[in-house]
């Protein structure tokens, strides 16, 4: 297989394949959105904080300009970082716990552990990350030689490549020799998808189908029918390649499984197993398991050409249309979206499978860009979303944009970790028990949204009248009735809420800014009417 | 990161006074006035991995494919024939104590053989995404306005349309960190918390804001967003200095069930979430050395038998009632273990298991279904329990109608195809 052959093959995509039969978009469902409310939204999915000033003044004054804003977010240093954030939703590598294995059995301080937590979890997200910010060929994401560490993993795993006393996420190659097969190739997705001794990578076979090929084998239903043949069975292995009612799913899993034992590792959950690839071991995979590799019924040789066979499979694309889709339209999908996602890989395709093509497709559709329903509908959850919930690393960006105020405590980021943060309580996915953002406002991440509010604002404020920060213009001199107070007022109105404040919502804030001051003081109502700001539910909701 | 427990945080920081006793702790004013008959308490208790039920619940000794332990006893109390052993002695105590208040389910088919498959079919009876899970049904419907209506401590919880009635507190009861005098102890920046009047004012300031946007709104989900959390701050502002009654501990099994006892005793929950790993968090996934189900469940039912001696001395904050009369708990694991042992003298997955249901609503002193000669699960009549041979097989949509009848739910609403398993309902 070669590159050829999958440039062909997705430059074809039409021509080929069971696919559904596109639907005429409903072009009347949905109110579009305030030109400056879908700045913000495109501002917070794809650089997770919110536009500037700037951009806001000139979308309101030109809303022709939108597009430029959006395909600059897309440049953003800010994209890459976030796309982490974005692909953990389908890939949930970023996990906290890696079995009995923890960050002291490399000898790592204890403030090093998020960071060792996130070197191993964002490996192979980081990857893809960076794939779609070179906006390269998707294909890349399951062949590359290459993969991404830190400065802690560069150390402790057999990798090289890294730059001497830099810090943070480059370019790495490992050493001991695993094919170059991208993701699959990454020690962060299989701490995360593990297999032991019994199960021989079949679950990671099933991780494999369900995430790159929409194909959830899992979701099928095992009914034990002919239960005694397996209580009889000598060897259970032996009967999923003989049993029909096995078949239907382990005539995929097993030859994928069979190969993948480079990473299996003997004793389980030992980090000498764990951190390195084992090539003498390819060759247990067809002995162990009895079959050969293959991908769905395509004889391969093993992980070196595994990815090539994903990459040729028209279903790794439509698979990757599908979760962005529903990734940026911050829901589940249903079998009617079937046509709006056959757009959306359509036009993935025709911008020769670059991921960042396909963002733009999304974000240029109407309900990405709905506002509102222009007929009322029930409160089932799966229509679309018209009000977004900003996520945990949303607030977390934004906050530190507007504040410089970044929520660590002990070397964790608080609001990207559970077992002392505040991901999960604010809605956020821990990868393991939690598999899906909440949609809804929460009483716990209501209660963080105020702490944290709180506390950025109080940061803010103490560079009150300092010419620096959200609050630097403000003179402590100022009262409501003098003209600086309202308009000071309206900047920070629009710049966090992202809209022009109406008159009764200037009168709200001007009323908790004199309650506040005529209990406390000047600087403690600008650091109140900040705090609010913060936790407004137009700030919170996007 | 430090290694001292929540408890010895609080005691670091002079805080230990807001741990109060309960006996000490009144009940809320609002908890008090919205007191209702139907809206029983909920514990669900999930023994994460997969147990063995061949340790406790059906006396398999003479199947052909059972793989027995030498130490097992055919065992009956209060109408409920167990297994028992010397090295399980509070399973036999939890038997004869509360059997009577206790419902058996045998051969309840899980249809996966995958961890996360499993649980959600546990928790929801089936695998849609699009589908809450029976705990957030029950919570979202509670006439009362709970603070905190489905609190998970720890495990899994699945939501689609409920996910504003779940709580989860955190690995380390971070969430009450946030309620507590010193919410930024987990910080690393000094922050000074504003003085109790401001604080109150901008609450006030925003839970109008959000009803006002609500109000104004004629988009239905902006509308829902901003009523959602105005309520969210409603209940805040209800429960008040309340919060910092809840009982805390060290995010330990044991302690979590005491925490969920002072939720319900508070008047904070309707539900709680539990999540049981076994003896040293091992999980009851035992693949190898399957003997080890047997401290997993001794352990398990010491906890059960202290937490129903617990129930059994508080008292409902709606009724006055004891706390045993208004709470169903619901023990569970998201699958059963195969008959025979592998080669590591471990058992894998079987797509049976057993479930537990104790306490209020419940008709105890029974077992219903079996394992058949297969280790498969027998069919039932749901209206007697009985074995019958075209009857119904067991399946968790069949749990979950129960609960919705245990929680005064119209099951058909939530399972239009399925009945509740009725012999198990009083």
């Amino acid at each position: 297989m070669t590159r050829l052959s999958t440039f062909i093959l997705v430059a074809l995509p039409l021509t080929t394949g069971c696919r559904f039969a596109p639907e005429t978009p409903e072009s009347s469902t949905f109110e579009p959105l305030p030109e400056t409310l879908l700045l913000k939204r495109m501002s917070l999915d794809l650089t997770g904080t919110l536009p500037s000033l700037e951009a806001l003044e000139a979308v309101e004054e030109d809303p022709a300009l939108l597009e430029g804003f959006r395909d600059e977010y897309l440049e953003d240093p800010r994209f890459e970082e976030q796309l982490v954030f974005l692909l953990q939703e389908h890939w949930l590598t970023a996990i906290d716990e890696y079995f009995s294995v923890g960050h002291d059995d490399y000898g790592l301080e204890d403030t090093n552990e998020y960071a060792w937590e996130r070197a191993i979890g964002q490996e192979p997200l980081r990857l893809m990350a960076r794939i779609i910010v070179n906006d390269e060929h998707w294909s890349e994401s399951v062949t590359a030689h290459y993969s991404m560490g830190t400065e802690i993993t560069s150390k402790i795993w057999p990798m090289t490549g890294y730059p001497d006393g830099d810090e943070g996420w480059h370019q790495v190659e490992y050493t001991d020799g695993r094919p170059a097969s991208g993701v699959l190739s990454t020690n962060g997705m299989w701490w995360r998808y593990t297999s032991n001794d019994y199960n021989q990578n079949r679950s990671r076979a099933a991780a494999i189908t369900s995430l790159l090929v929409c194909e959830d084998l899992l979701a099928r239903p095992v009914s034990f029918e002919n239960v005694s043949s397996i209580l009889e069975a000598e060897d259970v292995s032996e009967m999923v390649q003989t049993d029909p009612a096995c078949l239907a799913c382990h005539a995929t899993v097993e030859p994928l499984a069979a190969a993948l034992f480079g990473f299996h590792w003997v004793t389980d959950y030992v980090i000498q197993e764990m951190e390195r690839y084992h090539p003498e071991r390819e060759v247990a995979g067809p002995r162990e398991l009895g079959v050969n590799p293959a991908w769905w019924g395509e004889p391969i040789t093993g992980l070196n050409e595994l990815g090539w066979a994903i990459a040729d499979d028209e279903r790794f694309y439509r698979c990757t249309a599908e979760y962005w889709t529903s990734i940026l339209y911050r829901r589940n999908l249903t079998l009617e979206d079937r046509g709006t996602v056959d757009d959306h890989f359509d036009a993935f395709l025709t911008g020769e499978a670059r991921v960042k093509m396909l963002i733009r497709a999304i974000t240029d559709s109407e309900e990405y860009r709905a506002g509102a329903f222009k007929v009322s509908e029930d409160d089932d959850i799966e229509i679309a979303r018209t009000v977004r919930t900003m996520s945990p690393n949303q607030l977390s960006a934004t906050i530190q944009q507007l504040t410089d105020f970044h929520w660590t405590y002990e070397g964790f980021d608080q609001l990207d970790s559970d077992q002392w943060g505040f991901r999960v309580l604010l809605g956020g996915v821990d990868g393991d028990a939690l598999t899906r953002p909440a949609l809804d406002p929460s009483l716990t991440a209501v209660v963080v949204l105020k702490r944290l509010a709180e506390a950025a604002a109080q940061k803010s404020a103490a560079h009150l009248g300092t010419g620096e920060g959200l609050l630097g213009e403000v003179s402590l001199d100022w009262s409501p009735e003098d003209a600086a107070f309202g308009t000071a007022l309206e900047a920070l109105y629009l710049q966090i809420l992202g809209e022009r404040a109406d008159s009764a919502s200037l009168a709200a804030y001007t009323e908790i800014w004199t309650t506040v001051a005529s209990l406390t003081d000047s600087q403690t109502a600008w650091e109140a009417t900040l705090g609010a700001l913060f936790r407004d539910p137009l700030f919170y909701s996007y | 990161m430090p290694n001292f427990s929540r408890r010895q945080l609080l005691k670091l920081l002079g805080q230990t006074a807001g741990v109060a006793t309960l006996g000490s702790i009144g009940t809320p004013s609002w908890a008090r006035a919205a007191a209702s008959t139907s809206d029983r308490r909920f514990l669900f208790i999930i023994c994460e991995g997969g147990w063995d039920y061949s340790y406790v619940f059906s006396q398999l000794f003479d199947n052909a494919y059972l793989t027995p332990e030498d130490d097992w006893e055919t065992a009956e109390a209060n109408g409920i024939p167990f297994v028992a052993s010397e090295n399980r002695p509070a399973v036999s105590t939890f038997f004869e104590t509360y059997g009577d208040r206790a419902c058996v389910v045998n051969g309840l088919e899980v249809p996966s053989v995958a961890h996360d498959r499993c649980m959600r079919l546990t928790l929801t009876g089936g695998t849609s995404y699009d589908r809450d899970d029976f705990p957030s049904i029950i919570a979202a419907a509670s006439p009362q306005n709970l603070l905190m209506p489905h609190t998970i401590l720890s495990g899994p919880g699945y939501n689609a349309r409920h996910g504003s009635s779940v709580v989860r507190i955190g690995e380390n009861a971070q969430f009450a960190n946030l309620l507590s005098d010193d919410p930024f102890v987990l910080c690393d920046s000094d922050i000074v918390l504003a003085e109790t009047e401001v604080e109150a004012a901008i609450d006030a300031f925003v839970q109008k804001r959000a009803m006002d946007i609500a109000a104004a709104t004629s988009n239905s989900q902006r509308k829902r967003f901003n009523e959602t959390y105005g309520a969210m701050l409603e209940r805040l502002a209800l429960a008040g200095p309340e919060l910092n009654n809840i009982e805390l501990g060290e995010g330990d099994f044991e302690s979590q069930m005491n925490t969920a006892i002072s939720l319900f005793e508070l008047g904070f929950s309707r539900c709680a979430m539990i999540r049981n790993l076994g003896e040293y968090d091992a999980s009851w996934d035992t693949h190898a050395d399957n003997y080890r189900q047997n401290n997993h469940y001794e352990l398990l039912f010491q906890a059960l038998n202290d937490t129903l001696e617990a129930l059994d001395n508080k008292f409902s904050p709606t009724t006055g009632a004891r706390l045993s009369e208004e709470t169903t708990i619901v023990v569970a694991s998201e699958m059963g273990r195969s008959p025979t042992e592998n080669d590591s003298s471990g058992k894998d997955h079987w797509t049976y298991t057993s479930l537990l249901l104790i306490g209020a609503g419940v008709q105890g002193g029974q077992v219903i279904g079996a394992f058949g000669d297969e280790v498969t699960g027998e069919r039932v009549d749901l209206q007697t329990g009985e074995l019958l041979a075209d009857g119904t097989k067991l399946e968790s949509a069949h749990v979950g109608a129960t609960l919705m009848s245990l929680a005064d739910i119209d099951h058909a609403e939530h399972f239009p195809s399925t009945d509740p398993i009725w012999a198990a309902l009083k």
